[in-house]
């Protein structure tokens, strides 16, 4: 799997940091996922997909952390999540 | 001009329908999806057949874990795996659904809010592109 055409904030970096497992790998290996608090696109390996176990997880614990950041820095502006 | 995310995904192993319903799960996202499929019927059955798969494996996490925060999350990812709506009708024949299923010639214009497309199919490269240029800079487009 590859991604193949991204916007220049991430293509730059060829790599990002998967979300469950933290490991820096390359775009290629990597599935996009949720955005964090920022909006930025976040990922996570291709090869947890085989354990869905990990996956919902990893992702609940991310989205966890990032509506709290996201909370923080909105509260009170009527802005809409990136988060369900 | 600025482009969505486009992430090309190879099936090593396992179907497109699993391998997109796993992957759809990852995009809890306010909005709308699109997939773009040459047989929307049968793509919507096995989708949806892949997707209520999800739930008893998210309700199993709900059910042995302890931590608030956790809970909280795969409680909306429970309630979002049960409620998400597919179908095959189009958008103006059937507002309000959370996800849609069309063949690429009958895809006029995205959904609204529409931040995650898969395309299933074979489809030319202006096509491809034109699709590109009418999603946000902040969507994902999957290309199988």
């Amino acid at each position: 799997m590859a991604v193949i055409k991204l916007s220049s904030s991430v293509t730059k970096q060829k790599t990002a940091r998967c979300i469950i497992c933290t490991r820096q790998r390359l775009l290629t290996a990597l599935s996009a996922g949720l955005r964090d608090a920022e909006g930025h696109q976040r990922f996570a390996c291709d090869e947890h997909f085989s354990n869905m176990s990990t996956v919902i997880l990893g992702w609940a614990d991310f989205a966890a952390v990032q509506r709290q950041r996201w909370m923080s820095m909105h509260e009170g502006q009527g802005h809409e999540s990136p988060l369900y | 001009m600025s482009h969505p995310y486009i992430e090309l995904r190879n099936l090593h192993a396992g179907s497109l329908s699993r391998d997109l319903a796993r992957h759809l799960y990852t995009r809890q996202l306010p909005g709308t999806v699109l997939v773009i499929s040459d047989k929307p019927a049968v793509m919507v059955s096995a989708i949806r057949k892949q997707w209520l798969k999800l739930l008893p494996a998210v309700q199993r996490e709900l059910s042995s874990t302890l931590k608030l925060a956790r809970i909280q999350e795969l409680g909306l990812a429970a309630l979002r795996v049960e409620k998400l709506h597919m179908t095959t009708q189009p958008i103006q024949e059937a507002p309000g659904h959370d996800l849609y299923i069309s063949t690429p010639d009958e895809v006029t214009a995205l959904p609204p809010r529409c931040h995650t497309v898969y395309i299933t199919c074979p489809v030319d490269d202006i096509y491809f592109n034109t699709l590109a240029d009418e999603m946000p800079s902040n969507a994902l487009l999957v290309r199988y």
